[in-house]
């Protein structure tokens, strides 16, 4: 146990370390510039559409803050997390670290944890700078309103970071060829198309969970649905349950990732 | 120390290792064996990276899968070409020495000390893809040696090294020995593992061929030419210094800066280059020692496994 702590904390210190260089850095921050970019363009469109039209896209702000931070989050954990184990193999490294007592598990760990700092680090600057954007032109609320739900945010996108990391992390030990597709379809098809359905497996997915907590620590965030969106997913259970079910799916992931690391034989040479 | 019983390893349907019993104690062994024989896959399957498929092994008394714990007494060097853009040595062994518990400041040190015997400090802070074949193969054996293990597994630790490297790798790993500690040294080359005076182990087409002494095996060799390739700009000098200095079988002139030589020691040869080289200031750009020695004990021992041949003094 002790070694894979040391091992997993040596890995994340090793693996932030070799980040830091100057391309890692500008496309970090290029990744966590996208979303105030595309908010601030579309604030400055509608400060300047005439009408209805601004307060159409004001009443979608909080949305689309969510929307966009959550879109580059997810796309550096496709990034950072799904190649856990195919990345140490392409690089030759995983015989080097397999070698080590507890090495697998260590360099699972450790990698998982670089994932979720880097992303919730991405999801976090976005975030912020959002906040700022939108805060501008008070398209939040008060003041006091939009750093309440900036607090918010920041948490539901720590929890996101810390369960999808630990989904896309097991799948990148269970595909070793094509990880990232199958962790991008996995977003897709399961978090994004089944958190939506209007049936009980809905609760399956991390999406359904996060979106529920949002609509109970953010309040209503889409103008005249909520009505409707009740009626078809019924109001959300209590805050804890949310969070249990994340623990949960992220705890059970982390467990069968770590199992199949172990016991999983790769192979890295093309020696016999 | 090391205990197989009938262990067979299959890939799906292609045999990785064919039914090998060893019982190995503490000591120096070379796994010796053509590409491909099943010396990379024997390997792993000791330090518990691959389950046999069929029999048992054991690392120190205990079966080494799922048991990483026996890796602590264990340094092992693989063949394979790591690729860490921008890490330095220095920063790759401490983050290696890390993952057996040591602290940062511990495993620095360690990392720091492992280096400096392999002959490394000068370049410790440069990225490792700045380095030769040769450094990265200095920097792979200090990883393995860092945590100061019992036994250390060595797959093609010469590969890419120069006369010189190797000169000081072989006094390396003859000190290692010599200091109590048990080596497993894999190399499709003979001379190689010869220099290192192990006992032998020959492995082909994933079999367990044959096992001794480097005196039963050169009994063995006898008859069986060794060939080197040597590249020189002098390539005609250095045919006539070394051909004063040992018995050649003979040479051939394959290009103008290149030259084939056979002979039935090969050590020897070595010996005599180092001496021109560094005596006669002849530069010798390459060397290259091809299969063919390998490739006739193999045979003999074929011939031998089939009874074609009566048995030999090492079976």
């Amino acid at each position: 146990m002790k070694n894979w702590i040391m091992g997993a904390l040596a890995t994340v210190r090793f693996e932030l370390h070799r980040s830091f260089n100057i391309q890692r850095i500008v496309s970090m921050v290029l990744l966590s510039l996208v979303p105030p970019g595309i908010l601030w363009l579309l604030l400055f469109g509608a400060s300047r559409a005439p009408g209805n039209a601004a307060d159409n896209v004001l009443a979608y702000v909080l949305f689309t803050i969510i929307f966009l931070v959550a879109l580059v989050c997810l796309l550096s954990l496709l990034l950072w997390a799904t190649p856990v184990v195919a990345g140490e193999l392409e690089g030759k490294t995983w015989a080097f670290i397999a070698m080590r007592p507890g090495g697998r598990i260590a360099n699972f760990l450790g990698k998982y944890l670089t994932s979720v700092i880097v992303s919730f680090a991405i999801a976090f600057i976005g975030l912020t700078l959002c906040t700022l954007i939108a805060n501008y032109n008070g398209s939040l609320g008060t003041d006091a309103e939009a750093w309440r739900k900036w607090s918010r945010l920041c948490l539901i996108f720590l929890m996101a970071s810390i369960a999808y990391s630990a989904v896309l992390s097991m799948i990148g030990t269970l595909f070793i060829k094509r990880a990232m597709v199958v962790g991008a379809g996995f977003l897709i098809g399961w978090e994004t198309i089944l958190s939506t359905l209007p049936a009980i497996v809905n609760r399956l997915t991390v999406s359904y969970h996060l979106r529920r907590l949002g609509e109970l620590w953010l309040g209503w965030f889409l103008p005249d649905s909520k009505i409707e969106y009740e009626m078809i997913y019924g109001p959300p259970d209590p805050a804890w349950l949310h969070v249990g079910a994340v623990a949960i799916v992220t705890a059970a992931t982390l467990l069968i990732g770590c199992y199949v690391v172990v016991n999983r034989q790769y192979i890295s040479s093309e020696d016999g | 120390m090391i205990k197989l019983d009938k262990v067979t390893k299959l890939y799906k349907t292609v045999i990785g290792v064919n039914e090998i019993s060893l019982d190995l104690q503490p000591g120096t062994y070379g796994l010796l064996g053509p590409n491909g024989s099943g010396k990379t896959t024997l390997i792993n399957l000791i330090l518990g990276q691959l389950n046999p498929t069929l029999g048992s092994v054991e690392l120190f008394g205990k079966n080494p899968f799922k048991r990483s714990g026996l890796l602590r007494q264990v340094g092992h060097c693989p063949a394979l070409e790591i690729s860490y853009p921008r890490v330095t040595s220095l920063q790759w062994v401490t983050y290696m020495v890390q993952m057996h518990g040591f602290g940062y400041a511990a495993a620095k040190k360690r990392a720091g000390e492992a280096l400096e015997r392999v002959k490394l400090t000068h370049v410790v802070n440069r990225p490792m893809s700045e380095y030769s074949l040769g450094m990265r193969q200095r920097a792979k054996l200090a990883q393995a040696i860092a945590h100061d293990p019992q036994l250390l597994i060595l797959d093609e630790p010469f590969n890419g090294l120069d006369p010189v490297g190797r000169f000081e790798m072989t006094e390396f790993l003859k000190d290692w020995g010599a200091n109590g500690k048990s080596l497993i040294l894999a190399s499709h080359i003979l001379h190689e593992v010869e220099a290192v005076q192990p006992s032998f182990l020959l492995i082909y087409g994933g079999r367990l061929m044959a096992s001794g002494s480097p005196e039963e095996v050169r009994r063995i060799l006898a008859n069986s030419p060794n060939t080197l390739v040597i590249k020189s700009p002098q390539v005609a000098k250095l045919a006539s210094l070394l051909s004063q200095r040992c018995a050649l079988g003979s040479i051939n002139f394959t290009a103008d800066d290149e030259m084939e030589v056979e002979t039935l020691s090969a050590n020897e040869v070595y010996r005599a280059l180092l001496e021109i080289a560094a005596k006669e200031g002849v530069p010798i750009n390459e060397l290259n020692s091809t299969d063919e020695s390998l490739q006739s004990l193999f045979a003999t021992l074929m011939k031998i496994h089939r009874g074609e041949l009566q048995k030999g003094a090492i079976l």
